[in-house]
């Protein structure tokens, strides 16, 4: 599970530290305030493992400078996670990983550094640029012992050079990064906002059918491989989404001659196939599938679901269901987690405090993310008349427009 | 860590939380306080909810009270201020003898607008002049907001209730307490206030 943050001269991000984070993590700000850079900077780390950095830094700078504004050019972006990760005999492990980037004679270059407590692994890459070639160097007086496990991961790193002294690193310290580069590029589900899954999807698209796209794009697809692979799974995704959406009846995914299609059938009508199907009901879906998704391999790993607005275009008589089906998503004895973004009070009500991070900007624009201060449980919330949704209406948490 | 490392603002002013009605109501005072150049912070809280704004504040002022006094240093201060709304003092009449009983009982200063805020803003030389109005009181008029709607609307073709606002407020020079005894009144409690001489 993820257990904290942090963020340096990342966007708005100057210098974000965010610890504590819960099975549900609930952000909440105005709009710009930054929790969309918090997203992004996930998703940055997950293709930075999952492919290698030109990719992730191709995918980012092809949208917006990923530098904080102000930010002196000598200062390096970083990006860290800590992880709490199970190795082999069952024990628990904290490993902290940190991305960085620095730009030096006009090129970009990273570095990595992994800790689980006992040592300190790091790398750079020396010489490297945007292109392919990767020299991980010594660093701290430390052999290079991140290569092992990344070499994994980056098949373009696999070939150490000659010139390299590689020392074997201890098994446990190698397992627990393992596990934590694992988790990042394969457990990490991302919807960003705005997603939507088109639902006569003809599913030609090349995509990976483990991991859903940010845009939901492919939801059918991971949804029809689910269905012809995992009947259990996919029962118990039709079973949750009836749940939530009590008039549908079925919900299936057929081949068409045109391709794949999804097929909705209402309780209503249920010889019927639904002719339209709702925004709110397509994005139910991609989340559903987003999650359900983490049981169809390496199910018994950690699973994170980050989703941007997911109250978005849903009723609001169904959020407290939703957000009861997430419970029961936390609770189960594989360990699933959700960091969450909304703009919605009534969404707000269904979280408790320590579950929640205010997000706001500065006079200079940076970001900030504080808790909610401890005396709103006991003003507040303790006799439920209130909700926290509520009380951030007063303005008494901050993260409201001016 | 983090609350520390991320909170980052700077207090080099005192700051007064001033509990309202609605978030109209303190963008009024804000921006006097702007055009006065006073020294002093605004934290505005307002109750949650839909319509109604006395009897909503009435229901969460305790609570709100509680929630700036938990967070406020010892320059800082808390205020309340709402509309007396002479036309409606019948209907809500428990809400404003339940917002003067909390006030006295939490040691918190109220100021209320006669008959509302808006009546600041018509006593206000800079808005007269703008609206082609002399200043006066208003004081004692019923509506006045619903009189500076229709100014607005006939003079200068605006919306009160739009984004238009933010520009009338720019109109304000903060000088309506040379018309307005309620403004005057409210102008003296700020002043007096402890962490205005802090």
């Amino acid at each position: 599970m993820l257990t904290h943050l942090r963020f340096k001269n990342w966007r708005s991000l100057k210098n974000v530290e965010i610890n504590d984070l819960t099975p549900i993590t609930v952000f909440i700000g105005a709009n710009s305030s930054g929790k969309t850079n918090i997203v992004s900077g996930l998703q940055f780390l997950k293709t930075m493992l999952k492919f290698n950095a030109p990719e992730a830094t191709y995918q980012q700078v092809n949208r917006d400078p990923i530098k904080t504004i102000g930010s002196d050019e000598s200062e390096p972006v970083e990006i860290e996670i800590a992880v709490k990760v199970q190795t082999e005999n069952d024990n628990e492990q904290i490993v902290t990983y940190c991305l960085s980037s620095t730009i030096e004679d006009g090129k970009l270059h990273f570095g990595e550094s992994a800790y689980d407590g006992l040592t300190k692994l790091e790398a750079t890459d020396g010489q490297g640029s945007l292109g392919n070639k990767f020299e991980f160097k010594h660093a701290l007086g430390r052999p290079h012992l991140l290569l092992p496990a990344v070499s994994r991961f980056r098949p373009m790193i696999k070939k150490a050079p000659a010139n390299w002294e590689v020392d074997q690193p201890s098994d446990s310290a190698l397992t627990s990064l393992e596990l934590c580069f694992e988790y990042i590029s394969q457990r990490w589900q991302l919807l960003a906002e705005n997603f939507i899954p088109d639902l006569n999807l003809i599913s030609k698209d090349p995509t990976d059918l483990y991991e859903i796209l940010p845009n939901g794009a492919n939801t059918v697809s991971i949804l029809n491989f689910i269905q012809q692979n995992n009947h259990a799974v996919y029962e118990r995704f039709q079973e949750d989404f009836s749940w939530l959406l009590a008039h549908v009846d079925d919900i299936s995914i057929e081949a068409t001659k045109s391709g794949t299609r999804l097929r909705i059938a209402e309780s209503a009508h249920s010889s019927q196939i639904a002719p339209t199907v709702s925004g709110g009901t397509a994005r139910l879906l991609s989340m559903l599938a987003a999650y359900y998704v983490l049981d169809m391999q390496l199910g018994d790993m950690p699973g994170l679901v980050v989703i941007e607005e997911p109250d978005t275009a849903l009723n609001p008589g169904i959020l407290k269901n939703f957000v009861e089906l997430l419970r029961t998503y936390v609770d189960r004895d594989v360990p699933r987690q959700f960091i969450l973004t909304t703009h919605n009070p009534a969404f707000l009500n269904l979280f408790k405090p320590e579950e929640v991070r205010v997000v706001e900007r500065d006079e200079d624009g940076y970001t900030h993310v504080k808790r909610i201060p401890e005396h709103i449980q006991k003003i507040w919330l303790e006799d439920g008349e209130y909700g926290l949704g509520d009380v951030w209406m007063t303005n008494s948490i901050g993260g409201l427009a001016d | 860590m983090d609350d520390k490392l991320n909170r980052g603002f700077s207090r080099l002013t005192s700051t007064i939380y001033l509990i309202v009605e609605d978030k109209t109501d303190g963008e009024v005072v804000k921006t006097i306080i702007r055009k006065r150049s006073i020294p002093v912070r605004i934290e505005v809280r307002f109750p949650s909810g839909g319509s109604g704004g006395i009897s909503r504040l009435a229901a969460q002022l305790e609570r709100l009270i509680e929630t700036a006094k938990a967070e406020k240093t010892k320059h800082d201060c808390v205020t309340v201020l709402h509309d007396l709304d002479i036309h409606q003092q019948q209907i809500n009449r428990q809400s404003y003898e339940h917002i003067e009983k909390t006030c006295r009982d939490k040691g918190v200063k109220l100021v209320i607008a006669h008959d509302e805020i808006e009546s600041w803003l018509l006593a206000d030389s800079a808005m007269c002049g703008w609206l082609k109005i002399e200043p006066r009181s208003w004081d004692n008029e019923r509506k006045p907001k619903r009189a500076l709607i229709r100014l607005l609307k006939k003079e200068k073709g605006i919306n009160y209730e739009s984004p238009a606002r933010k520009k009338v407020f720019d109109h304000l020079d903060g000088t309506g307490d040379r018309f307005s005894q309620s403004m005057q009144d409210a102008v003296k409690k700020l002043y007096d206030a402890p962490c205005m001489k802090s």
